[in-house]
C-alpha cells in the first residue's frame, strides 16, 4: 500500500548498508534504575499460553513475566540460572536435579515450590505443538519444596538447553485454582515483570515485579509494547518519539533510520530459502533441485532482496546458535552449471513451474520476483503467484505447490529445535523422507561435547546439501531501531533479549 | 373619477440567455388590467402566453431573461401604477395559479401550514389568527371540511382539491392581480366549471384584476372580459371578448375560433389550421391591429405609439409570409351510416379488476370496469366519454388485449377472444395513445418505426414502398419519413402513430385520448384523418375522450361512462340533444361554450340546472372506485336522486336507439 | 403519522429479521469458503495430524454447517459471541473495547464530511456559475482521486510529525488525548467520503430547485433563506440521506484502512488481524457486527426518509 511509495522513495537509497556497530559499544555507563520505555512490534504475542507460541516475540516476552528454571545468557551462547540457582546431572546424564532459589514467590506473593515447577513440566510435555520438544522427559519428582528432579529417557543435553527457551515457563500448580484459559488471560509468574494491562492486539504494559528474586533488576519501572502493524505508522511514531524502539524493522526501511540508531543482528539464526515440493514433478528430480540451487546467485540475490542486509547461506540450518557448524561444503552457483543440471533433469523446457510467495509485504514480493528472474535466466519457466499468507501456509502444508519462498529460524540457543520443525513439516514441506534428519537429531540430543554436536549436525547438513529438500539462499539480518534513550539492549541471534536488562538513559 | 389600471405591462421583451444574438421569445408585449377586470390571453402552444405571465411575475425559467420593458403595479386603490423591479412583484401584489401538476405543491408541507405561513408573512398576524384565516380561506375556495383538510398533505388530495388549495394560497398573499396559467386545463370538465366559478367569484368579491391564460377559446369566452390573441410572441389582436370572438378581424383569430368544435351548431369536418405555429422572434414585427380595449377609465392596451401611423395605413395589412395558409375545405357532411350496422366488436358483461393494496396485508379489488355491454359496428366511430377514473381507459385496454378481463368477454366478429390472443387476432385491433412523444421510439426515424410492424407481413423489398404509402395515407410526406420524432410537431407525431397502427391493417382502431395533448387547431387534422380513414378503409374507431364537443364532431354513437359502467349510450346527435341520464346532462352543461357566455348566476342553462355553464351542483367528491355506492352508483351526486336510487340499481331503458340506465330516464328535467 | 407511513415503518422493521438471519447464515458459511485451515494455524507448523484434528474438534469445526449455524445462533441469543481462538478472550470484551474507537472514528468522519459537503453542495447548487462553485467542483475532483491511505500518511507527516501538535497515531488515554488523536483520522475519512456527498447533494438540490413546487413557492413571495429551509431542504434531503446510508458501508470499510494507517485499535484493525490469523470466531463476530451495523444504518436512513417525505408508503 503506502509501502509502494516508500519503496519508490527508497530506490536510490537502498544500496550497501554496512552493519552498524553492535549494541555493546552503545551502552556506555552504569544502568540507571527507574524510567519507562515504549517498544513497537508489528504483531502481538500469540497469547500467554506457552503451547500457542509460534512467533519470536512470544518466546521473548513470556519469560519476562513467567520466568523458567534457566535462562539464556544475553549473548545467546549459553544458559544461566533462572528460578533454579543450580542444577546437577547424574552420572548417566539422564536425570537433572534442579535446586530452586530460596524464598521464591510468585508476583502475587504466593510461594513458589518445586510442585509448581513439576506441574509446569507436565504442562510443557502435554503441549500440542511444542510437546514433542520435551519428549525426552519421562517423569518428575519433588523430594522437597526446593528440589525438582527431571528424569529423561536418554541423556538429552538438548533438553537442558531447550529449558532456557521462552516456552518453558513456570506457572502455579493447577493454575492457582483457575482454569487454563482464564489463567492465561491474566498470567501470574515469577519473572522480572508483571502484567499491568494487556489489551490483546493493541498494547501490553509491564511493570516491575517487586517480588522478583533479584532486587536489582529489572531496571525499568515500566515497559510498554505497542502493536502497530503498518510500517509507516511505526516509522512516524518512532520519529516523533512516541516510541523508543522498534522490533524487527522491515529491511526496506533501514535507510530511514540513522546509523547510530540501528541495531543489526548480522546474521540472525534464520534461514531464508526456496522450499521445493519434492513429492511431485518437477521437484522430485534431484537434478532439477540442483539446477534451482545453482541458478540463484546468492550474492546478487542478497543485494537485490535484502539490500545487503544478509549473509549468503552456507548451510541448511540456522547459524550462530549452539551446534551450528555448516556442512563444510559449499552451495555453488553458476548459470552454466544450472543449465547443465537442468538439461540432465526430467524438466521439459517450457513447462510452467509455480512459485508461490507471500503477497503482503514488498519484501517478499521483491524476493519472489528476484528469484523468479534468476530461475528464468537458467531456463526454468517460473510463474510467480502472490498469495495471502495463510493461503500460502495452507498450500505448503497440503503439498499443493511447486516452489515457494519462506523463512524459518531458531527460537532457542540450540540448533536442535529446528530439527523438530524440519521433521514435522517433512523437510520444510518437501515430502522427502526425514530418516537421516531424525537420526541426526537423536545423536545431537545426547551429544555432550561440542565436537559430538558438530558431528551430528554435520550429518544433517551434508544430507541437506546433497538432497536439497529445500534450497537455502541466505541468512537474513534483523534490524532493530533503537533511540538513544534505550540502553542495555542485547539481541541474541534467535532474536530474543532479556527485558530486565534494559534501562532508560 | 379616474381609476387607474392595477397592472400595466409595457413593451415586455424576453429572450433566451445567449451570447451574441439571443432569440427573442416575447417581442414587445403591452397590456393593462383594471380592477375587477379579467384579461384573457389565448393562443396556441408555444406562442408565449405562459412566458408572459412568468415574465410579469419575475419567475422566468433558467436560461431565459427579460431584456426590455417595464412592469407597473398599483399597490393601493386609486394609486397610479408604479414600476416594479424585476422579480419583486411575486407575492406582493401579484399572485399566480398554475396548471395543476402532481408536484405543484410542496409534498412535504401540510396544506394548512402552508397557507398559514403565507398569511403570516403577508399580514404578520399571530400564529393562531393566521390559522383561523387559513381555515377561512380554505372554506372560501370550496374545500370541504376545511378544518380537517388543514392537516392533509398534497398527495392526499385530489387534483381539484389541490387546485383549490393553490387558489387559496394565491389569495392568501392578498394580491391585486391574479395571474392564472391554464389552471383548469388538467381538470375534468365538471371540475373545470367549478373552478372557473370560483375564480370568477373571487375576482368579483375582491375587486381583483385577473389575467387568464388558456389555449381553450371556450373557457376564455366564459371567464374573460377582454381578450388578447397571441401568436409567436406578440399580441396580434385584442379587444372585448365578445367583439373579438364574434367578429374577429385578424384571419388568425378567425381560424383559431373556427378550429374549436362546439356542442351547438352544425356538425361538419373539423377545421384545423395547417402547418405549425411559427416560432417567436422569427417574424417581422407584426403590425398590431386596432384592438380597442378600453377599460373603464384610462388605460391603453395593445397599442404602441409608433405603430399608430402604420395602423392607419394598412388596416389588416399582413405580411404575406406571415400568414399560414388556411385549410379551407368545403364543409361536407359525413355520410351517416343510418340503420343497423353489423357488430364487429361486442363486449358483454365485461368486468376488469385491479388488485390494490389497501391495508397492511389485505388486498382489495378495484373494480375498474363493472359489467359493461357495448357494441362497435363495422365502419362506425363510437365515442366513449367520462371523467377521469371512470374506467374508459381500462375498458379500451381490455378490448385491445392489454388488460385481462376478470369476467365477461369480448367477441370479435362473433368469435370469442381468448385470454391469450393469437397474433392474427391481435393485429385486428390497434391502439393509439395520448402522448405520441412517448409512444414513438425517440431514436428511430419515422420510416424505421413504420418498418418494424411491416416486417411481419410485407416482404423486405416492398417495405419502403408500403411505408411511403402509409405516410401518404396519413398526410405526411418524404421529409417526415426521415425525421426523428423530436423533429416533428405533436400533430405529426400522432399521425405517425396512426400510420404505424395502420401498418398491420387493423379493422378496429382504439384512440385513447388521442388528441387531448394537441391544440384544437392541430387536433382537427388528426380527427379529420380518422374520419377519412373510416371512409376509405372502412375502419372502425373507438374514440375515447373527455371532450364532448370533439366527440360530437367525430363520432356516430357515444357511450357515457361513470364509475365503471355505462350510464347512457346512443347516436351522438340524439344523446347530446336530449340526454336521458342526469349525468350526461351535467356533463353537457359543464362544457364551456365557444359561442355564448352562459349567464353567471341563477339563470337556468339548457336543461335548467343553473349555475355558470349550467352546472348543477354535483355535490361531493368524485367517489373512489374502491367504494362504489349501492344502488345507482351516481345517486350521491345526482341532482335528481330519490330514495329508490340508493337501493336498487336501475335497469336499461331504450328509446330510439338510445339506451339509458336511470330510474328517471328522460324525466329528470325539473 | 398517517397510515401509509406507519405501514412503511412496520414493514421495514419486519423486513430486517430475514435479512439478519441471512447474514448469520452467510457468516457461518464464510468459514467454508475461506481458504486456509484455522485448526492448522492454531496448532502451529510443528503439530502432527492428530493434534490438528483435536484442535479442529475443540473448535467445533467438524460439525455440519447446520449444526454450526444452530450452535452459533443459540450462543448469540445469550449474548455470547464466542472466544478468540488466539487469546481465549471473550469476543464481546474485545468488541466492547474496540468498538469505541471505530465509533469515534466514524462519527468524526461523518461530522467532517457533512461539514465540508453541505456548504459545497449549497454553493454548487444555488450559485452554479460563481467562482466559488467552480472551485468547489474542481477541488472535489481532486479529492475524489486521492486514496485515503495516502491522504492519511501525508496529513500525519505534515501536520503531526513536523509540528507535533497532533499525535501521529494511536488512540490515547484520556479524553483530551483521544480527541486530538481523532482529528487526523477523521479528516482523512471525511475527505474520502465528502466528494460523493457534495455532488449528490448538489444534484438533489438542483433537481428540487427546478421542481414545480418551488416555482409555486416563489410565486407566493418566498425566497432566500425561508424558501431554502421550508421547502428546498426537506425535499432535497431524502436522496442525500439515502446516499449517506450507502456511503456508510463504504465508510465502514474505509475505516479499516484508516485504522491501519494511523494505528488505531478499532474494530477494523481487529478484523484485519483476525482474518490474517484465521482467528475465526473473531472474524465471524465482526462480520456479523459490521453487517448488522450496515443493516441498521440503512434502516435508520429509510426511517428518516419516511419521516421527511410524507408520501412514503409500504408497497
Amino acid at each position: 500500500m503506502g509501502c509502494v511509495l516508500l519503496v519508490m522513495a527508497l530506490l536510490a537509497a537502498a544500496c550497501g548498508n554496512e552493519p552498524a556497530g553492535n549494541s555493546a559499544s552503545r551502552d556506555a555507563g552504569t544502568p540507571k534504575r527507574g524510567g519507562s520505555l515504549t517498544i513497537l512490534r508489528a504483531a502481538d504475542i500469540d497469547g500467554w499460553d506457552p503451547d500457542k507460541a509460534i512467533q519470536l516475540a512470544t518466546f521473548q516476552t513470556l519469560p519476562q513475566v513467567m520466568e523458567g528454571l534457566v535462562r539464556y545468557a544475553p549473548d545467546g551462547k549459553s544458559i544461566e540460572p533462572g528460578l533454579a540457582e543450580s542444577w546437577k546431572l547424574d552420572a548417566k546424564a539422564k536425570t537433572i536435579t534442579f535446586t530452586l532459589r530460596p524464598g521464591l514467590t510468585f508476583s502475587d506473593g504466593r510461594p513458589l515450590t518445586s510442585q509448581d515447577a513439576a506441574f509446569s513440566v507436565e504442562l510443557w510435555r502435554k503441549g500440542l505443538s511444542l510437546g514433542t520438544l520435551y519428549a525426552a522427559i519421562t517423569a518428575t519428582a519433588t523430594p522437597d519444596p526446593r528440589t525438582l528432579v527431571i528424569k529423561m529417557s536418554k541423556a538429552s543435553t538438548f533438553t537442558l538447553t531447550w529449558l532456557s527457551n521462552g516456552s518453558s515457563v513456570i506457572v502455579p500448580k493447577d493454575f492457582g485454582g483457575m482454569n487454563r484459559k482464564d489463567f492465561f488471560a491474566k498470567p501470574i509468574g515469577a519473572g522480572p515483570f508483571v502484567v499491568t494491562s494487556y489489551r490483546p492486539g493493541r498494547q501490553l504494559v509491564l511493570e516491575r515485579n517487586p517480588r522478583y528474586h533479584d532486587p536489582a533488576r529489572p531496571y525499568l519501572d515500566r515497559l510498554t509494547y505497542d502493536v502497530v502493524a503498518d510500517p509507516n505508522q511505526q516509522m512516524l511514531r518512532y520519529q516523533s518519539r512516541q516510541a523508543d524502539a522498534i522490533e524487527a524493522v522491515p529491511l526496506d526501511l533501514a535507510a530511514q533510520i540513522p546509523r547510530e540508531e540501528q541495531v543489526i543482528v548480522h546474521p540472525s539464526a534464520t534461514i531464508h530459502g526456496i522450499f521445493v515440493n519434492a513429492a511431485r514433478q518437477p521437484g522430485n528430480d534431484l537434478h532439477f533441485r540442483r539446477a534451482v540451487s545453482l541458478a540463484i546467485d546468492r550474492a546478487r540475490y542478497i543485494q537485490a532482496v535484502f539490500g545487503g542486509l544478509a549473509a549468503p547461506a552456507t548451510g541448511g540450518l540456522p547459524p550462530r546458535v549452539q551446534g551450528s557448524v555448516g556442512c563444510g561444503c559449499t552451495y555453488e552457483t553458476g548459470l552454466d552449471k544450472a543449465k547443465r543440471e537442468l538439461a540432465q533433469s526430467s524438466y521439459r523446457p517450457g513447462t510452467k513451474v509455480e512459485l508461490v510467495v507471500d503477497a503482503t509485504t514488498p519484501f517478499s514480493t521483491r524476493a519472489g520476483e528476484t528469484a523468479a528472474a534468476l530461475l528464468r535466466a537458467a531456463g526454468i519457466e517460473v510463474d510467480l503467484q502472490k498469495l495471502e499468507v495463510q493461503v500460502l501456509v495452507d498450500r505448503q502444508a497440503k503439498g499443493a505447490y511447486d516452489l515457494s519462498l519462506g523463512e524459518v529460524g531458531s527460537v532457542s540457543p540450540t540448533v536442535g529445535d529446528i530439527f523438530g520443525l524440519i521433521v514435522a513439516t517433512g523437510g520444510l514441506y518437501s515430502g522427502l523422507p526425514m530418516k537421516t534428519i531424525s537420526d541426526a537429531f537423536a545423536r545431537l540430543e545426547v551429544a555432550r561435547t561440542d565436537q559430538e554436536r558438530a558431528e551430528a549436525v554435520r550429518v544433517a547438513e551434508t544430507w541437506i546439501h546433497d538432497n536439497l529438500p529445500y534450497i537455502p539462499t541466505a541468512f537474513p539480518d534483523r534490524l532493530f531501531a533503537v533511540s538513544p534513550k534505550v540502553k542495555g539492549l542485547n539481541v541474541t541471534p534467535f532474536l530474543s533479549y532479556p527485558a530486565d536488562l534494559l534501562w532508560a538513559a | 373619477m379616474t381609476s387607474y389600471p392595477l397592472l400595466e405591462v409595457d413593451g415586455l421583451r424576453v429572450a433566451l440567455q445567449r451570447r451574441g444574438t439571443a432569440p427573442t421569445l416575447l417581442d414587445g408585449l403591452s397590456f393593462a388590467v383594471a380592477a375587477g377586470q379579467c384579461l384573457g390571453i389565448v393562443g396556441e402552444s408555444g406562442c408565449g402566453k405562459s412566458l408572459t405571465l412568468r415574465a410579469t411575475m419575475g419567475l422566468l425559467p433558467a436560461g431565459v431573461e427579460r431584456t426590455g420593458g417595464q412592469i407597473r403595479l398599483s399597490h393601493q386603490a386609486d394609486a397610479a401604477p408604479t414600476a416594479v423591479p424585476a422579480g419583486q412583484a411575486a407575492g406582493r401584489g401579484l399572485a399566480m395559479v398554475f396548471q395543476d401538476s402532481h408536484a405543484s405543491l410542496d409534498p412535504t408541507t401540510r396544506v394548512g401550514a402552508f397557507v398559514t405561513d403565507i398569511v403570516r408573512r403577508r399580514t404578520g398576524a399571530s400564529r393562531a389568527a393566521a390559522r383561523r384565516r387559513a381555515v377561512e380561506l380554505l372554506a372560501a375556495v370550496g374545500v370541504p371540511d376545511p378544518a380537517l383538510r388543514f392537516h392533509s398533505y398534497p398527495h392526499e388530495l385530489s387534483g381539484g382539491m389541490r387546485q383549490r388549495v393553490a387558489i387559496a394560497l394565491a389569495l392568501a398573499t392578498d394580491p391585486r392581480v391574479l395571474l392564472c396559467d391554464e389552471p383548469t386545463t388538467a381538470l375534468d370538465v365538471t371540475l373545470q366549471a367549478e373552478i372557473l366559478l370560483l375564480l370568477d367569484a373571487a375576482r368579483a368579491e375582491r375587486g381583483l384584476g385577473m389575467v387568464f391564460v388558456s389555449h381553450d377559446i371556450a373557457v376564455i369566452r366564459q371567464i374573460a372580459d377582454v381578450v388578447a390573441v397571441m401568436y409567436a410572441g406578440q399580441i396580434i389582436e385584442a379587444g372585448p371578448v365578445a367583439d373579438v370572438l364574434d367578429r374577429p378581424r385578424h384571419p388568425y383569430t378567425r381560424a383559431l375560433i373556427d378550429a374549436v368544435p362546439t356542442l351547438e351548431g352544425p356538425i361538419g369536418r373539423f377545421r384545423p389550421i395547417a402547418g405549425a405555429p411559427a416560432r417567436p422572434g422569427r417574424l417581422h414585427p407584426l403590425l398590431p391591429l386596432q384592438g380597442s380595449l378600453r377599460p373603464p377609465g384610462r388605460g391603453l392596451l395593445g397599442r404602441r405609439a409608433r405603430h399608430r401611423r402604420a395602423r392607419r395605413r394598412a388596416p389588416i395589412g399582413l405580411h404575406p409570409l406571415l400568414l399560414r395558409p388556411l385549410a379551407q375545405r368545403p364543409l361536407a357532411l359525413r355520410p351517416r351510416a343510418g340503420g343497423h350496422m353489423s357488430a364487429l366488436i361486442r363486449v358483454h358483461s365485461l368486468v376488469v379488476d385491479h388488485p390494490v393494496r389497501a391495508g397492511f396485508l389485505r388486498r382489495r379489488r378495484l373494480r375498474a370496469v363493472d359489467g359493461v355491454d357495448l357494441e362497435l359496428g363495422r365502419g362506425e366511430i363510437l365515442g366513449l366519454v367520462g371523467e377521469s377514473g371512470c374506467g374508459k381507459s381500462t375498458l379500451a385496454r381490455a378490448i385491445v388485449g392489454l388488460a385481462t378481463p376478470t369476467a365477461g368477454g369480448v367477441l370479435l366478429d362473433g368469435a370469442p377472444v381468448p385470454r391469450r390472443r393469437p397474433p392474427g387476432m391481435r393485429r385486428r385491433i390497434q391502439m393509439i395513445y395520448q402522448d405520441p412523444g412517448s409512444s414513438l421510439d425517440p431514436r428511430r426515424t419515422v420510416s424505421q418505426t413504420l418498418a418494424e410492424p411491416l416486417r411481419r407481413t410485407v416482404p423486405a423489398e416492398k417495405i419502403a414502398h408500403r411505408a411511403r404509402e402509409l405516410l401518404e395515407m396519413v398526410g405526411l410526406g418524404e421529409r417526415q419519413a426521415h425525421a426523428l420524432p423530436r423533429e416533428l410537431s405533436g400533430g405529426q407525431r400522432q399521425r405517425v402513430a396512426i400510420a404505424r397502427a395502420l401498418a398491420v391493417e387493423p379493422e378496429v382502431l382504439v384512440a385513447d385520448e388521442a388528441v387531448a395533448a394537441l391544440d384544437a387547431s392541430v387536433a382537427g387534422a388528426v380527427l379529420n384523418l380518422l374520419s377519412d380513414l373510416r371512409e376509405r378503409l372502412g375502419l372502425s374507431v373507438l374514440f375515447i375522450s373527455h371532450d364532448l364537443a370533439t366527440v360530437r364532431g367525430l363520432c356516430d354513437r357515444v357511450a357515457v361512462m361513470y364509475l365503471g359502467s355505462i350510464v347512457e349510450e346512443g347516436p351522438v346527435a340524439r344523446v347530446f340533444a336530449r340526454p336521458g341520464h342526469p349525468y350526461t346532462r351535467v356533463l353537457l352543461d359543464a362544457v364551456p361554450s365557444r359561442d355564448r357566455r352562459r349567464s353567471g348566476t341563477a339563470g337556468p342553462g339548457p336543461g335548467g340546472l343553473g349555475g355558470v355553464g349550467g352546472v348543477g351542483r354535483l355535490g361531493g367528491e368524485p367517489p373512489s372506485p374502491l367504494d362504489v355506492p349501492p344502488g345507482c352508483r351516481f345517486h350521491p351526486r345526482c341532482p335528481r336522486a330519490a330514495a329508490r336510487c340508493g337501493t336498487s340499481e336501475p335497469s336499461e331503458e331504450r328509446r330510439d336507439g338510445q339506451r339509458v340506465w336511470c330510474h328517471f330516464a328522460w324525466r329528470h328535467e325539473l | 403519522m398517517p397510515a401509509g407511513r406507519l405501514r412503511f415503518v412496520a414493514g421495514r422493521l419486519l423486513q430486517v429479521v430475514p435479512v439478519l438471519l441471512a447474514l448469520l447464515l452467510i457468516v457461518v458459511l464464510l468459514q467454508q469458503l475461506m481458504p486456509g485451515d484455522p485448526a492448522r494455524v492454531i496448532a502451529g507448523p510443528r503439530a502432527g495430524a492428530e493434534q490438528v484434528a483435536r484442535v479442529r474438534h475443540d473448535l467445533g469445526l467438524d460439525q455440519s454447517t447446520a449444526g454450526q449455524f444452530w450452535t452459533y445462533l443459540t450462543h448469540l441469543s445469550h449474548g455470547d459471541l464466542g472466544r478468540s481462538n488466539r487469546t481465549g478472550i471473550p469476543i464481546s470484551a474485545i468488541v466492547g473495547e474496540r468498538a469505541a474507537v471505530t465509533v469515534w472514528l466514524l462519527a468524526g468522519g461523518l461530522l467532517v464530511s457533512t461539514l465540508l459537503a453541505v456548504p459545497a453542495a449549497l454553493v454548487m447548487a444555488l450559485r452554479p456559475r460563481s467562482v466559488a462553485a467552480r472551485l468547489c467542483a474542481r477541488s472535489l475532483t481532486i479529492i475524489l482521486n486521492c486514496p485515503p491511505f495516502w491522504v492519511g500518511l501525508m496529513l500525519a507527516s505534515v501536520l503531526a510529525l513536523r509540528t507535533g501538535w497532533l499525535p501521529v497515531g494511536g488512540f490515547g488515554e484520556d479524553t483530551g488525548d483521544r480527541l486530538r488523536s481523532m482529528v487526523l483520522p477523521s479528516l482523512t475519512i471525511g475527505l474520502a467520503a465528502m466528494p460523493l456527498l457534495a455532488r449528490s447533494g448538489a444534484a438533489s438540490l438542483r433537481q428540487v430547485l427546478a421542481a414545480d413546487h418551488i416555482t409555486t413557492a416563489r410565486s407566493l413571495g418566498l425566497s432566500g433563506w425561508p424558501l431554502l429551509r421550508r421547502h428546498l431542504l426537506r425535499n432535497a434531503l431524502p436522496p442525500a440521506v439515502t446516499l449517506l446510508a450507502v456511503q456508510a458501508a463504504a465508510l465502514l470499510f474505509g475505516a479499516v484502512i484508516v485504522e491501519q494507517t494511523f494505528g488505531l485499535p478499532g474494530l477494523g484493525a481487529e478484523m484485519v488481524n483476525a482474518a490474517s490469523q484465521r482467528d475465526f470466531p473473531v472474524v465471524q463476530a465482526l462480520t456479523l457486527i459490521f453487517g448488522t451495523a450496515i443493516i441498521g444504518i440503512n434502516l435508520l436512513a429509510d426511517l428518516a426518509v419516511a419521516l421527511l417525505d410524507p408520501r412514503t408508503t409500504w408497497r
